[in-house]
């Protein structure tokens, strides 16, 4: 800032209009600031009106504050109802922006939606083979919970738990004999974004993600009976021979996907969110997998802390 | 509401009724007793083996000659005209093993159908039974090398047969027929196995006569020959010759 310029100064990071620094400026001294490459606005409020100006830095590069070529906003008087500072209100946002300054820091989602699961593979048509027949249940709705921290303007690395496949299959013996499963994952994820307006109202970003996929399977085995058992009309056929068998399965699972945050409230918002893992993890006994992933689509609430320089 | 729960009651026995009868029990050979599958007999050496879940069972034929087989008594052609089967089997390249059929339970296969060669591809198929038999043994055997693990064999009633009735010789008296050589002795007298042609088929104090034939307990009849006592019926009951009428007449 060159030593004649006099007048508040408001720096702010574009384009989320992040405050990077802010100060009343006094004529005489040069004023240097260090600021990271980028793009920035500085708008000067002199005592009648206050300049805009916008201006970029490259990296090592220097750049002297002119207000000549600045965007010129007048300032009017309109003070607020019950407002007593006689505050012009005209760019209050650029001139009193503590509200808006600031980035946001931890990140929790909450989510609930629709998945579409793979059908008709060949651990699937095996179980077909086999007289198995899949239990459609009415709804299911599948959930995520999400914990990041934002680390960079645009780059944030989170942490979640999010449901998989998880389905019935049915055989008619004797009796109905189930074969079950249901699986989840967790993951650590990298987020690239892109905010608009103050606070990040809206914010676009793209998500890719690695970790482990669980899944457990209970099966409804036939009991082996005696060697005689067949020779006895009250022994054989009879019902409640099944025992429960459990197996888990566990192994990596990856994910791709976006979607956008509208964030209103300072602390508050919403998500909409789509994404597509892949988690061939369940294997039957003679080697054939089902991807418990797929695609998923779903809303829910995001929370965050807002943290300010 | 008296009405609507007794026709309620009487779709629901309707459509239990509807439901495909299992003619074939343990079909999924997956219950196991001892060393054999539950209500099958077994020739040979068999063994238990995982499937799709290492608790999932079927049945490998180890040795050449293995034989699998249930009899169904109850099985007849009084309600089964079509039978449909099901089957899922791993069977190597090149290796043989058939699905056979014994009515009458006498020993003789009236039936054989070599198993397609695939690892565990379901196949159905339908065969049209004879006109006439009672009871009937299901079998699978094996001849000769190479795997053969069956997981699946069940038998239903259909009605969906396009081919002609199965041929079975051999038929006792009493036993519908279209044919005189169906039957054990030869004679199809109006639609039944005679019992004797003439006197020489019977006992020197017996005489080829006529009978009446009842189906069970349902309400039809048919009259065949069979062997009577000389002089054993009464007025008023059907006979050929008076030989074998008390009276003589």
């Amino acid at each position: 800032m060159p030593a004649a310029l006099r007048g508040r100064v408001l720096v702010q990071r574009l384009p989320s209009f992040s405050v990077v620094a802010e100060l009343d400026k006094a004529s005489g001294d040069r004023v240097r600031l260090a600021l990271p490459e980028g793009r920035y606005l500085a708008t000067v409020r002199l005592p009648n009106e206050a300049r805009r100006c916008p201006f970029a830095l490259a990296h090592g590069d220097a750049h002297e504050l002119s207000l000549v070529g600045c965007q010129v906003i007048p300032l009017t008087v309109a003070v607020a109802k019950g407002d007593a500072t006689g505050v012009p209100h005209a760019n209050r946002a650029q001139l009193e922006p503590e509200s808006y300054a600031g980035e946001e820091g931890f990140i929790f989602e909450l989510g609930l939606g629709r998945s579409f699961y793979h059908r008709d593979d060949a651990f699937e048509q095996r179980l077909s083979d086999f007289g198995y027949r899949i239990e459609h249940p009415m709804f299911v709705l599948d959930g995520e919970v999400f914990i990041g921290r934002r680390l960079h303007e645009n780059f944030a690395l989170g942490l979640s738990y999010f449901d998989l496949d998880a389905r019935s299959y049915e055989r008619a013996v004797d009796e109905a004999q189930v074969f079950e499963f249901d699986s989840f994952g967790i993951g650590g994820w990298v987020q690239g974004d892109y905010g608009l307006g103050r606070r990040r109202v809206l914010n676009f970003f793209a998500r890719g993600g690695i970790g482990l996929a669980h899944a457990s399977t209970e099966f409804d085995a036939l009991k082996p009976l005696g060697q005689t058992a067949d020779q006895s009309p009250l022994e054989n056929g009879v019902n409640g021979t099944y025992e429960t068998i459990e197996q888990s399965f566990t192994g990596a699972c990856f994910s791709i996907g976006g979607g956008v945050q509208a964030m209103p409230f300072r602390h508050a918002g919403f998500t909409l969110h789509a994404w597509y893992t892949y988690a061939p993890i369940l294997e039957n006994a003679f080697g054939q997998t089902h991807d418990v992933g797929g695609l998923t689509v779903l809303v829910g609430l995001r929370f965050r802390t807002w943290e300010t320089p | 509401m008296t009405y609507r729960y007794t026709l309620f009651c009487a779709l629901c026995i309707a459509l239990i009724g509807c439901e495909p009868q299992d003619l074939i029990s343990n079909a999924s050979v997956d219950r196991w007793c001892g060393d054999h599958p539950c209500g099958w007999e077994v020739d040979g050496e068999v063994e238990r083996v995982a499937t799709w879940h290492s608790n999932d069972y079927a049945v490998v034929l180890v040795s050449d000659d293995a034989r699998l087989h249930q009899l169904n008594q109850g099985a007849s052609s009084a309600s089964i005209e079509c039978m449909a089967f099901e089957m899922l089997a791993r069977v190597e390249h090149g290796a043989k093993a058939y699905l056979e059929l014994d009515f009458l339970d006498d020993g003789e296969i009236d039936y054989s159908e070599r198993l397609p060669e695939g690892d565990f591809i379901p196949v159905r198929f339908l065969v049209t039974m004879p006109t006439w038999f009672e009871g009937v043994r299901f079998s699978i055997r094996k001849d000769g090398p190479g795997e053969v693990t069956l997981a699946r064999l069940a038998a239903s009633p259909a009605y969906d047969c396009p081919d002609p009735p199965l041929p079975l010789l051999h038929r006792p008296s009493g036993a519908t027929c279209e044919e005189d050589e169906q039957c054990e002795i030869g004679n199809c007298t109006s639609g039944v196995c005679d019992e004797c042609g003439s006197d020489d088929d019977c006992d020197a104090d017996q005489s080829c006569g006529e009978v009446i034939y009842y189906y069970g307990f349902l309400p039809l009849a048919n009259v065949g020959r069979a062997c009577v006592d000389i002089g054993s019926k009464r007025i008023a009951e059907l006979c050929d010759r008076g030989a074998e009428c008390a009276s003589g007449v």
